[in-house]
């Protein structure tokens, strides 16, 4: 069993998970809807276990016949595979090995290490190693296999990808990170320089942003003063939102 | 509840080191391993960096992978003898595994990409330059025993003005006037005054507050039928028409402070 340690990086927790979605549990996922043909969707979910007496927030991926499974059912025993506490090694070992070269990655699991940070809000209660499964762990986030459209840029590069649903929901607030406080009027001692231009970047096409309500606002107003479907149906092109009975 | 990001199009790190880093170990390595599967005759990934000033950004900063069979490619060289050459956005050994790694994405050009790779480089490329000329070679990951890799940096820092500058890719702040397209990177933050920071900050929040009522009301009238649409409709204009205010007024302050 080897295990390789990469780097997860975030100004908080929110975006330590970011980071470990986008990149480790998103690629895990696509490599196992590509090679696994009957996997129709990848569970992403996370436990606080206990081993030799020390708490650690660990990942597991399961995956399933259905694309949106319930849970904790697994529908086919045989497409059950996770990792974490070593029971079982199909297409998500194979898939962490294609990727990253090891059995196992470590991304910090132990409180305050980056991993547990990001993700041990969203587990249960601390459970023994030996729990079962369901007790232990709890999902993070549903990947569903889409099949893209034959002519799509998407297709071109492969013919599937992942359709990402959060289920996360915060079972330990007591892992939760405090929010930051302002504790002066100089934005620069509040937040770090990645919060700031993530803060300032968003105003960067406010001209156009305005422009854009303003329109959207004059729709409203046209379905105020005289409603109907025809004002409804602008209102949903102006928003790019496909009508009701329109064929995908 | 939080929205996560899934789609990889942003390196993570509180410096750009570490971006570099972020980039090299969950896009370059893992791509290459798998290209290294899947193409027996692939000995070496190169990651190659170019950055452009009269792209759609008047500043973008771009990445390109190149499978070689070589263990030790040459640049320019590798241009003519790279496995796949020319077929990026076709399906192919490359372009379809980088697909598995991020899902299609090849970082965020006009930001994260300029924040990691600005500073390593050339300067003043534009695109009226071949890739010969205006790339250049920044990582080289050669194949190892089980499908494995070993990476060596060969890039270094030619622009030092961007490196752990996060005041980039802002060329559209201005709204496209062309006083406010910048020649190089914008002043670092610990330049820009307090009143500046607060404005654009102001001006950040705003647009995301438009943008999160046109998700609510994109939300509302996907779901909505006629019987309840009126109330909920009057609703959303006026919310609309407060964050509209908001913006316009934001906008003015951040333009006052410049």
């Amino acid at each position: 069993m080897t295990t390789r340690a990469l780097p997860l990086y975030g100004f908080d927790s929110d975006a330590l998970a970011s980071n470990a979605l986008e990149w480790f549990a998103s690629s895990v996922a696509r490599w196992v809807i590509k090679n696994e043909p009957a996997a129709q969707s990848v569970l992403f979910a996370v436990g606080r276990v206990v081993r030799d007496g020390r708490e650690r927030a660990e990942y597991a991926f399961v995956l399933c016949e259905d694309r949106a499974p319930g849970w904790p059912t697994v529908s086919s025993p045989k497409l059950n595979a996770m990792l974490g506490d070593g029971r079982s090694k199909t297409a998500v070992t194979r898939a962490i090995r294609a990727l990253y070269g090891c059995d196992e990655v470590d991304l910090g699991h132990e409180p305050g290490q980056p991993f547990y940070r990001a993700f041990a809000r969203f587990a249960r209660d601390p459970r023994p190693a030996e729990s079962p499964f369901a007790s232990a762990f709890a999902p993070v986030t549903l990947f569903s296999r889409v099949a893209y459209e034959p002519e799509s840029w998407e297709a071109r590069l492969s013919d599937f990808g992942i359709e990402p649903k959060t289920l996360a929901i915060v079972l330990s607030p007591e892992c939760e990170e405090p929010a930051k406080k302002p504790v002066s009027d100089d934005p620069r001692e509040v937040y770090n320089p990645l919060e700031l231009l993530e803060m300032i970047q968003s105003g960067q096409e406010i001209s156009y942003s305005i422009r854009r309500a303003e329109e959207l606002s004059a729709a409203l107003v046209a379905f105020i003063e005289r409603p109907g479907d025809e004002a409804l149906r602008a209102i949903r092109a102006r928003l790019g939102v496909p009508e009701p009975d329109a064929k995908p | 509840m939080t929205e996560f990001n899934y789609y990889a199009m942003q390196w993570y790190g509180r410096t750009s080191a570490e971006q570099r880093e972020h980039c090299l170990r969950w896009y370059v390595e893992p791509a290459a391993r798998l290209i290294f599967r899947a193409v027996p005759e692939a000995q070496s990934v190169v990651l190659a960096i170019s950055q452009y000033w009269c792209d759609e950004a008047n500043d973008a900063t771009h990445l390109s992978l190149y499978a070689s069979p070589e263990r030790a490619p040459q640049w320019p060289k590798l241009l003519d003898t790279a496995l796949f050459d020319g077929e990026t956005y076709e399906r192919n050994a490359v372009s379809e595994n980088i697909h598995t790694v991020t899902g299609g994405g090849f970082g965020d050009s006009n930001y994260g990409n300029i924040v990691a790779f600005g500073s390593q480089c050339r300067k003043d490329c534009h695109q009226e330059m071949s890739t010969k000329e205006a790339y250049r070679p920044w990582a080289v990951v050669r194949r190892t025993a089980e499908d494995d890799c070993e990476t060596k940096v060969v890039g270094k820092t030619l622009q030092r003005g961007f490196e752990d500058n996060f005041n980039v890719g802002f060329s559209r702040i201005g709204e496209g006037e062309a006083e406010d397209f910048y020649e190089g990177p914008g002043p670092r933050l610990q330049d820009l005054s307090r009143e500046t920071l607060r404005a654009y900050m102001q001006r950040g929040e705003a647009a995301r507050r438009i943008r999160a009522l046109e998700d609510e009301l994109r939300k509302l009238v996907t779901e909505m039928t006629m019987a309840d649409s009126a109330a909920a409709l009057l609703r959303m204009y006026e919310e609309l028409s407060e964050a509209i205010a908001e913006a316009n007024a934001a906008l003015e302050a951040s333009e006052m402070t410049r």
